[in-house]
């Protein structure tokens, strides 16, 4: 009895320092992570997207928090109107976990304007297709409608799915779908928040 | 120090991975597309192995037999967690080209090889000597093969071009079969020296 006792202490007390010392770090790095990620993965994603924006759509981003979640908008202005936003998601149901989208929304014309897949735990060479910018040109054009939801053909939506990766496509259409979803909802919002801190900078 | 040196040199001679310690030979044929990726790679293992053998020794005599493994892993993952972590926050478009290989190292066996057959039964320092030869030596080993890989598959050598423009480079290099390949030519000349050397240290001297 007093064996048992010992292991499940000694484990007990190991497991407990780890992730004590983990979340601290985890904690501690948050940020400089972030702006690594921003950097050199969201920055490239979202001027993959925008290419021909007349602003600079990663300099000028801004965060707003809405019932109690911090979004990142990359706003393509031109002319002094807001035309077009990038924002990023995660979508649910990945075979590895979430998958985070940035999704282009043309705010103009009403439509979806690119889809990039900015970080995933998904199958080499299997869920990892679904992530490749030639399958996700799928997504262009979309029409933004209020009432739009963006799912796989398969569950009665428009987008078809890459055969094989069926839970990481899903993955992306919920992204997008929330990406989407926000815009119509905080359709007239949208530009006043990017009024506001653009006058603020 | 004689003890010392012997089990810090040991990482770069009988005991080198992956060639004499035949252990870590996922990692070493995966990420040794380049030298830089062999190098990044052999020090994050480097990093987990000394301190993985160092918490394991001081730990030695607290963690009862019948866990030890259980144990081992969890120090052993905490670790790799810290360098994924550092490595996004200080080094990211290395922790991009290594990818999943970095969480992989909870895995490499070499870690958990010379967590058991070494660090349970040794003191601390000499432990940490352990790890960090075996560490060292691994690094050395990826970045040999790195290089043959980079040079042969890529013409570059730390992305500096070695051939010219002109260089048609071998892709069979930048693929698995390649570091198949590469692993066994590697080997094969390593176990050719060793007999040359043994032969030659008992070959009669002539007059």
């Amino acid at each position: 009895m007093n064996e048992i006792v010992r292991m499940i202490l000694v484990l007990t007390a190991i497991c407990l320092a780890s992730a004590f010392a983990l979340t601290a770090l985890n904690n501690g790095l948050e940020e400089q992570i972030a702006q690594q990620e921003e950097f050199y993965v969201r920055g490239p994603a979202v001027r993959d997207i925008f290419t021909g924006a007349p602003n600079d759509p990663v300099g000028e981003a801004f965060t707003i928090e809405v019932e109690g979640q911090s979004w990142r908008i990359y706003p393509w202005v031109e002319g002094g109107e807001l035309r077009a936003v990038a924002l990023e998601t995660a979508g649910a149901g990945g075979y590895g976990g979430d998958v985070r989208v940035l999704t282009g929304i043309d705010l103009a014309e009403e439509e979806i304007r690119g889809v990039r897949v900015t970080q995933h735990s998904e199958t080499p060479g299997v869920g990892t297709r679904v992530a490749d910018p030639s399958y996700l040109k799928v997504y262009r054009g979309l029409a933004i409608q209020p009432g739009t939801v963006v799912a796989l053909k398969s569950a009665g939506g428009e987008i078809e799915g890459v055969a094989g990766a069926t839970r990481t496509s899903v993955a992306v259409a919920d992204g997008v779908d929330r990406a989407v979803q926000f815009v119509l909802t905080h359709k007239d919002e949208i530009p006043e928040w990017s009024r506001e801190a653009h006058s603020g900078s | 120090m004689k003890r010392v040196i012997k089990e810090f040199t040991k990482g770069f001679t009988t005991h080198i991975a992956p060639f004499r310690l035949v252990l870590g030979l996922c990692p070493a044929l995966a990420v040794t597309t380049t030298v830089e990726n062999g190098i990044g790679m052999g020090l994050a293992a480097t990093f987990v192995l000394l301190c993985s053998n160092v918490l394991v020794s001081a730990l030695r005599r607290l963690i009862p037999a019948k866990v030890r493994i259980a144990c081992f892993i969890v120090l052993i993952a905490t670790f790799v967690v810290i360098v994924e972590l550092v490595m996004k926050a200080f080094f990211f478009p290395l922790s991009q080209s290594l990818g999943i290989f970095i969480p992989l190292i909870v895995v490499n066996c070499i870690i958990l090889g010379r967590a058991e057959a070494f660090a349970a039964k040794n003191p601390v320092f000499l432990s940490a000597i352990d790890g960090l030869g075996i560490g060292l030596g691994f690094t050395l080993a990826l970045a040999v093969l790195g290089a043959v890989r980079e040079v042969l598959g890529q013409g570059t050598f730390l992305g500096h071009s070695v051939f010219g423009a002109e260089f048609e480079p071998f892709t069979l290099f930048n693929m698995a079969p390649g570091a198949f390949i590469g692993l066994g030519v590697l080997l094969f000349l390593m176990n050719a020296f060793d007999r040359f050397r043994t032969r030659v240290r008992h070959e009669p001297v002539r007059k």
